[in-house]
């Protein structure tokens, strides 16, 4: 599936929900189904981030 | 402005970005405004993960160990958001922020333990919130991990204590406009100034460069614990010196993105906010970024400004494209590593692909810019970098452009980039760079053939046997495999040549003198390699063989040889040694194995490279 949506008018919609207006407390309450997904999205994301390294001949930097 | 939880009765917003954003991004422009969006979407998404390691660990109090519970960090974070909420989005800002929320995520899902106890990287959460209260000048009190009597306090700095453990407890107090971290061996006060050193302390300094009205301003973070690619590492904390050799480096190379590439200073300033030195490498510039970790670049310390300059601009290029990915799917999953780049010696896959041409898509930006600035005749090493990395990436480009797992967007993307990389290719540079851009193109690719390409079975047979019973090559072999690379080297790889090159074309007064007293300090470089770089095709090729005949297999001279003899000018051997030394070798190895003898390698690459174009 793909995690956006796109058409020629619009641009690009993410499946990440604005949390600019979302107080630190508020957040901690927030329960929906929307947000849920959101939810579900980032954790996803986490299982594979993006590294790039180059210059090293593929060795770690860190 | 109050928080209003509009959002909770309204509906989400969902961050988005117009196609004029996107395609700002894709032509590598230098909008600001869109990295601070991409930013913004950042601030969202570290809430995200906020939200989510709170959770999990609620159901598990004893994940926080010594630690209080994450109920208390929340609270703290919430009086910082009430007293200063700039306080509060500094700290979501922070790029070990992501990286963090994003490790111990991994950790929590996957039910491991990583460098530290569980409790240590859950309980950084603490850390965080101690530091954001720091900078909103909260009174307050908290208990934070203990690294071999570290406490780290991120984007301020590391309060170093005594204790017997490697993983502890320190407690931070604030109150009256005075910070204490202590626990039971030792009591540090944190001192005005934040940035400053002092007993117990050390602080994480801001460096900030002017050129004209653009400011960039950066943290040289040498402590965090999650400042690293992949696991928490201690801190390497810098010298007076080193951190001086930084603030002139960058202040140089600020200065030079500033005058030549005008439109993307503010928004790279914009998009990197820390970075993490690292010692220097010679003749190699290792950098690197991570998608959680949006705002950070790691850097080995360059040997001059405009080396940092174009891996500033390259590392930027990864960080915006980083956000972009977390916004977007570019392309469907496909982890295998197929693709030839110049800029790895092993395959990659397409994620790696797209990454590293948008960022050398920048790379040759700058240097072209830079080649093209002023009325004298350019550094011929900045004209041999733009043909290089202008020539390459288009290589790349053209092959990632028509690849099934692009999506329409990826596929937006990299028509982005063409539109502007195309024309450079017909942009003049002198022949004599032009072959050298070539000479060093032909030689990597040569050598990841020969290490990842495995020839069928069945051509290596039949050549061997055409070989043996004195016939011609046959016309109809195919030499071409239709296999994918394998992910294991056969064989090793030098960098030497192309260092070599390197050396000679940022030195041009006498390039070969100057050369013959420093090429053995080049690491790997034989004397063949001298031979060859000073244009001693004959002594090269000598030399070449000489190395063979120690070791039949050693890429490196094999393509050396290549290289020398299409430099003499003789033909066929080189085509095939230079397009198809996978097959060479693999011919060469069949017929000593049959024969218990050693063919002489030239003959045989002439006669397999007969009928090769």
């Amino acid at each position: 599936m793909d995690s956006f949506s796109a058409d020629m008018e619009s641009g690009v919609e993410s499946e990440l929900i604005d949390l600019g207006a979302v107080s630190i407390t508020t957040l901690r309450e927030l329960d929906d189904t929307v947000f849920k997904k959101a939810l579900q999205h980032v954790m996803q994301q986490t299982a594979n981030p993006q590294v790039t390294a180059s210059g090293s001949e593929a060795e770690r930097v860190d | 402005m109050p928080m209003e939880d509009h959002a909770a009765n309204q509906g989400f917003a969902l961050h988005r970005l117009s196609w004029a954003d996107f395609d700002d991004l894709a032509r590598g422009m230098g909008r600001a405004d869109v990295v601070l969006r991409l930013r913004h979407a950042e601030r969202s998404r570290r809430l995200l993960l906020l939200r989510a390691l709170v959770e999990e660990t609620t159901k598990i109090p004893e994940l926080f160990g010594p630690l209080p519970p994450s109920d208390e960090a929340w609270e703290l974070l919430a009086r910082v958001q009430e007293k200063s909420p700039s306080a509060l989005d500094l700290m979501l800002a922070h790029p070990y922020t992501g990286s963090w929320a994003g490790y111990t995520m991994r950790l929590l899902s996957d039910r491991i333990t990583g460098v530290c106890p569980m409790w240590m990287h859950v309980g950084h959460l603490h850390a965080l919130a101690a530091a954001a209260a720091i900078h909103a000048g909260l009174e307050f009190h908290t208990r934070v991990p203990l690294w071999n009597g570290g406490a780290m306090l991120p984007t301020l700095g590391l309060a170093r204590l005594t204790a017997k453990a490697p993983w502890s407890v320190a407690e931070v107090r604030s109150e009256l406009g005075r910070v204490n971290v202590s626990n039971e061996a030792a009591n540090v006060h944190l001192p005005p100034d934040l940035t400053a050193d002092a007993p117990g302390w050390w602080g994480i300094q801001r460096l900030m460069m002017w050129t004209n009205e653009h400011v960039f301003s950066v943290r040289l973070d040498d402590l965090d614990p999650y400042r690293g690619l992949y696991e928490p590492v201690l801190p390497q904390r810098l010298g007076p010196a080193e951190v001086d050799a930084w603030r002139a480096l960058l202040d140089q190379a600020w200065r030079l993105i500033v005058h030549h590439l005008p439109d993307i200073a503010d928004a790279l300033s914009a998009g990197i906010d820390s970075l993490v030195p690292r010692p220097a490498v010679p003749f190699r510039m290792p950098s690197a970024s991570t998608g959680e970790a949006f705002g950070s670049v790691i850097i080995a310390r360059p040997p001059d400004a405009a080396s940092l300059a174009a891996t500033l601009v390259h590392e930027f290029q990864h960080v915006r494209l980083g956000g972009l990915l977390h916004l977007i799917r570019l392309h469907d999953e496909d982890p295998s590593e197929r693709f030839y780049t110049p800029w790895r010696d092993d395959p990659r896959p397409i994620a790696g692909v797209l990454q590293g041409v948008y960022a050398f898509f920048g790379v040759t930006a700058f240097w072209r810019a830079l080649a093209r600035a002023g009325t004298k005749e350019p550094d011929r090493r900045v004209v041999f970098e733009f043909a290089y990395w202008r020539e390459q990436t288009w290589r790349v480009l053209c092959v990632l452009r028509d690849d099934p797992v692009l999506t329409p967007a990826g596929r937006r993307l990299v028509d982005g980039i063409a539109e502007r990389l195309s024309p450079w290719q017909d942009e003049p540079v002198p022949t004599e760079l032009r072959a050298l851009v070539a000479a060093v193109g032909a030689d990597h690719y040569a050598g990841w053939r020969v290490r990842y390409l495995r020839p069928d079975p069945r051509t290596v047979a039949d050549l061997a046997d055409a070989w043996l019973a004195g016939r011609d090559r046959p016309a109809t072999t195919r030499l071409v495999t239709d296999r994918p690379p394998t992910p294991v080297p056969d064989g090793s790889w030098s960098p030497a040549r192309v260092d070599l090159i390197r050396l000679s074309v940022a030195d041009p007064s006498d390039s070969r003198n100057e050369l013959s007293q420093t090429w053995s300090s080049v690491p790997g470089a034989t004397a063949a390699d001298f031979a060859y770089i000073t244009g001693r095709f004959t002594d090269a090729a000598r030399g070449y063989r000489a190395e063979l005949a120690v070791d039949a297999d050693r890429p490196a001279a094999l393509v050396g040889l290549g290289l020398a003899l299409s430099g003499l000018g003789v033909a066929p051997a080189p085509r095939a040694l230079l397009r198809y030394p996978e097959v060479v070798r693999a011919v060469h190895r069949e017929i000593r194995v049959r024969t218990r003898t050693v063919p002489v390698l030239e003959d045989l690459a002439a006669w397999i490279g007969r009928f090769t174009y």
